[in-house]
């Protein structure tokens, strides 16, 4: 099979959420001396970035979204292994993320993460009900960027304020950047607890995270 | 013979209420506090909350149970405690429940997601479904209402499941706005999703939360007939939420909230109120404007009216 027609079908296995295409076309990919790096642009990134598109568009929908993340996902860690040293440590930045505390909602979350995975980003995905604290300390521990933090209740959202009020406490909120999400938020609910963006999906989220992080963002 | 409940939901404009939520917030529930539990440790004032919703003017207002299922209450360590809390929110709820109005079960969405796209099967969300159901009856609401399922392979479970109870349920299911029109977040087509609930039973469907008003009018402006044949609901939020020093509040107009549900009843809603954002002032206003203007009568098609003499048995009571 030659490189362009892998790539196509690459993108496919994205587009059809086919973790195990995807898993058997990154290992032949290497198999036929194929640098992990030009499959994961030409290849696999196309494939969820037209996800995105669809979502956009409303063909796709979360279902689509998962299944197509968990794809990107099958993929990116067959070829992430073969990585030239250069191409690997050069992540694009690095963020933690997590669900508020009492808040069990994760799929958005979840995408969020997996789509800034895709596109270079170190996440360190703590999972739901996080304190304010575990989001602060990781985030040390880490040395990442940016927090970003998911709450779909009126309940629970106020949670994310306490988490920059901590960050402030602690003497890092201009170390960092915040971003938040889920479904009752929105830039204006962002402005007012003082986070600096409120992307409204995880595609937004890569543009956001990217400008934050004064990188280039490809339009 | 058909229950007064069942009467009133076909023949007239059914005022609902509107938020708990920043309703709790504002006599004292802090971020990371479950709401539930309040039914336990603040009944009395859960209860001024509901007491507030009926003399604003609510027909039907519904128990703080919406995060009483078992998967919503773990994070709190109640998980163990879904028949105590949903005894105590019904029981609080139809204390205080004046003659001629009604007292409904809230159930709300698990927060998880079935497989493929989730962890979860049919038969786990059945289960807890069925225990917040029953747990509900025994605390003596009149009906269940199950909102803000954005799954309609959860919705149909939850709906299952709360009819072995026996009483009337209600299904509300949030929508989003897309290019192509509305669906849910997996991807259902509002008018598929209605016909199915009201195939498997639900005495009322309708939408609550995602859009806010003017939104809304749009979505019911866009419903086949065949949806809006029968009563339905509709919550819309209050615009959208803001901090101000320690408190959410949301930004909505009251005067533009009841315009807007106004329009929603020209369209052909017949069972109004409120989610997140609202308060007993939104109802109030909105109770008090429909008296004004004599909107009492569901607006229903020649046809459906035919419908509803031929079939009193239908709703299975």
């Amino acid at each position: 099979m030659d490189k362009n027609e892998l790539f196509s079908k690459m993108r496919d296995s994205i587009l059809e959420g086919n973790a195990g295409e995807a898993q058997r076309l990154a290992e032949l990919s290497l198999k036929e001396g194929i640098d992990a790096g030009e499959s994961i642009t030409g290849g696999f990134s196309p494939g969820i970035a037209k996800v995105g598109d669809l979502w956009e568009e409303g063909e796709y929908f979360l279902p689509e979204l998962v299944a197509g993340a968990e794809a990107m996902k099958a993929g990116m860690e067959v070829l992430k292994k073969a990585l030239k040293g250069d191409q690997k440590g050069t992540s694009s930045g690095k963020i933690v993320i997590g669900t508020v505390s009492g808040d069990i909602h994760d799929i958005g979350k979840s995408l969020v993460g997996a789509i800034l995975s895709a596109n270079g980003f170190e996440v360190f995905d703590l999972g739901t009900d996080v304190s304010p604290e575990a989001f602060v300390k990781t985030a040390k521990e880490t040395q990442a960027q940016v927090i970003g933090m998911s709450a779909l209740l009126t309940t629970t959202m106020s949670a994310q304020k306490n988490v920059i009020e901590l960050l402030q406490k602690e003497g890092i909120r201009g170390k960092v950047k915040v971003i938040v999400g889920g479904a009752p938020i929105t830039k204006e609910w962002a402005q007012s607890i003082g986070a600096d963006d409120a992307p409204a999906d995880a595609f937004e989220a890569v543009s956001s995270v990217k400008r934050l992080l004064g990188q280039e963002v490809r339009v | 013979m058909e229950s007064p409940l069942i009467s009133l939901l076909k023949r007239m404009i059914v005022v609902l209420d509107g938020a708990t939520g920043t309703e709790l917030i504002a006599r004292g529930l802090s971020a990371g506090e479950c709401p539930e539990h309040w039914n336990l440790l603040h009944p009395e004032r859960v209860k001024e909350v509901h007491r507030k919703y009926y003399g604003a003017g609510s027909t039907i207002v519904l128990s703080n149970t919406f995060g009483g299922s078992r998967l919503k209450l773990e994070p709190y360590g109640l998980q163990d405690h879904v028949g105590e809390i949903n005894r105590a929110g019904a029981m609080i709820l139809k204390e205080v429940c004046p003659v001629g109005c009604f007292a409904g079960g809230d159930i709300g969405p698990t927060g998880k997601l079935l497989k493929p796209t989730g962890d979860f099967e049919p038969e786990d969300f059945q289960e807890i479904f069925e225990e917040q159901a029953f747990a509900l009856q025994d605390g003596g609401v009149d009906l269940i209402a199950i909102e803000t399922m954005y799954d309609l392979r959860e919705a149909a479970i939850a709906l299952r499941a709360a009819l072995k109870t026996g009483l009337p349920v209600f299904v509300t299911l949030p929508f989003i706005k897309k290019k192509k029109g509305f669906f849910t977040m997996m991807g259902d087509k509002p008018d598929e999703c209605f016909r199915t609930l009201k195939e498997d039973g639900a005495a009322a469907v309708g939408t609550n939360c995602s859009l806010d008003h003017s939104q809304m009018v749009e979505f019911v402006e866009s419903l086949s007939k065949a949806s809006l044949s029968g009563p339905f609901i509709v919550k819309p939020n209050a615009g959208q939420p803001r901090l101000e020093g320690s408190t959410t509040v949301y930004d909505a107009n009251p005067d533009e909230y009841v315009e807007a549900v106004t329009k929603m009843i020209s369209a052909g809603a017949s069972m109004v109120g409120g989610c997140c954002g609202t308060s007993p002032l939104f109802i109030s206003k909105l109770a008090h404007e429909l008296k004004r203007k004599e909107i009492t009568h569901a607006k229903r098609t020649q046809a459906e009216d035919s419908d509803a003499s031929r079939d009193t048995g239908r709703i299975n009571l």
